[in-house]
């Protein structure tokens, strides 16, 4: 698991339904649903990794 | 990037991604915005803009601690 | 004892205030306070220092636009202003549905004998522009401005200032409940705006002020 996922993935539980499939992020000028980064985080991607620090910084997870 | 620009896209995109029959009314102007008029306050950074974009991140800080 | 709401009605924002707050006026009848009701071109300075002045109203709802340092009526017009007129607001039970007024008019009549509710930032209304037309029918606003009406309808009923705002911040979080497991397209917008006011909401002074009628 990338590290601090664990953040991210509590977070998202916690998210009503609605929400998790509206922008949390833009990544090159490309809008990231909560489900999208989710599949990134969880995947452990090169994308997901750089969400995943976004989300931290911004104190969003 | 600043994280002040990734914070204004963000709020921007999910303004963009607002449902059509949405209006908010906010501060002192008689009017009630819709998903255009809400996104250009925040693209000019008006002070409606930046209020709506530090509702926006509150929200977003909150649900993470399970406050709403 | 007496009441006094001012009520005006010139912009789409405030008329949502005005409908809803007609509920209350007639609430305040029914209670058997002796109500005073100021509504759009009565809502001015000059009219509303009078009535309070020569009333001494017990309990004052201001509808209007706001700031922290001003509340305003009909057309805008500033009725209370910190630093020249807030004195009029000393020894009551005062609710400002006005943005921000809290923060500066709220802070400076607050004492052990004045109580002080209303938002400490802007306040957020929502609406469903698909109810334009009949206020009534519009849902959404309701989520928004029914714990408002709670508010004071408690305060009327006897209730205590800060039993008022907990009664309000309760249906609050109840709206925001709903609209976090609705299905709809547009509930999740209206979220960050509902949980805005929540936080927001506050009382100053005299927490335990009642009214008696």
């Amino acid at each position: 698991m990338l590290k601090n996922a664990y953040r991210f993935f509590k977070a998202y539980s916690n998210l009503p339904l609605e929400e998790r499939k509206n922008p949390i992020m833009v990544i090159d000028d490309d809008p990231i649903s909560w489900n999208l980064a989710y599949e990134e985080i969880n995947n452990e991607t090169k994308n997901g990794e750089e969400i995943l620090k976004n989300l931290i910084d911004l104190e969003i997870v | 990037m600043t994280q002040e620009e990734m914070v204004r896209k963000i709020i921007l995109e999910r303004l963009k991604a607002m449902a059509p029959n949405v209006k908010i009314a906010l501060g002192s102007k008689g009017e009630f915005l819709d998903r255009d008029a809400l996104m250009k306050e925040v693209q000019n950074s008006t002070q409606v803009g930046k209020k709506i974009v530090e509702i926006q991140m509150r929200y977003l800080r909150a649900l993470k601690e399970g406050i709403v | 004892m007496k009441t006094l709401f001012v009520r005006p009605s010139h912009d789409d924002v405030v008329s949502y205030l005005y409908f809803y707050s007609k509920e209350l006026v007639e609430e305040s009848r029914k209670r058997n306070f002796e109500t005073l009701n100021k509504e759009k071109k009565d809502a001015t300075q000059k009219i509303i220092s009078d009535i309070i002045l020569k009333n001494e109203p017990a309990f004052i709802m201001f509808n209007g636009h706001g700031s922290p340092n001003i509340i305003c009526g009909h057309n805008d017009g500033f009725i209370i202003i910190k630093g020249n007129n807030h004195g009029l607001l000393k020894n009551k039970i005062v609710y400002s549905l006005s943005c921000s007024s809290a923060a500066g008019i709220g802070k400076a009549v607050a004492d052990k004998n004045t109580a002080f509710i209303g938002y400490t930032d802007e306040f957020a209304l929502g609406m469903d522009v698909d109810c334009q037309a009949s206020i009534h029918r519009d849902k959404r606003a309701r989520l928004f401005l029914e714990p408002s009406n709670l508010l004071v309808k408690s305060l009327l009923k006897g209730n205590s200032a800060v039993e008022a705002v907990e009664k309000a911040k309760r249906m609050m979080k109840e709206n925001i409940s709903r609209l976090r497991t609705e299905h709809s397209d547009d509930a999740k917008d209206y979220l960050p705006f509902l949980f805005n006011n929540y936080l927001i909401l506050e009382v100053l002074g005299e927490k335990n002020a009642r009214l008696q009628a």
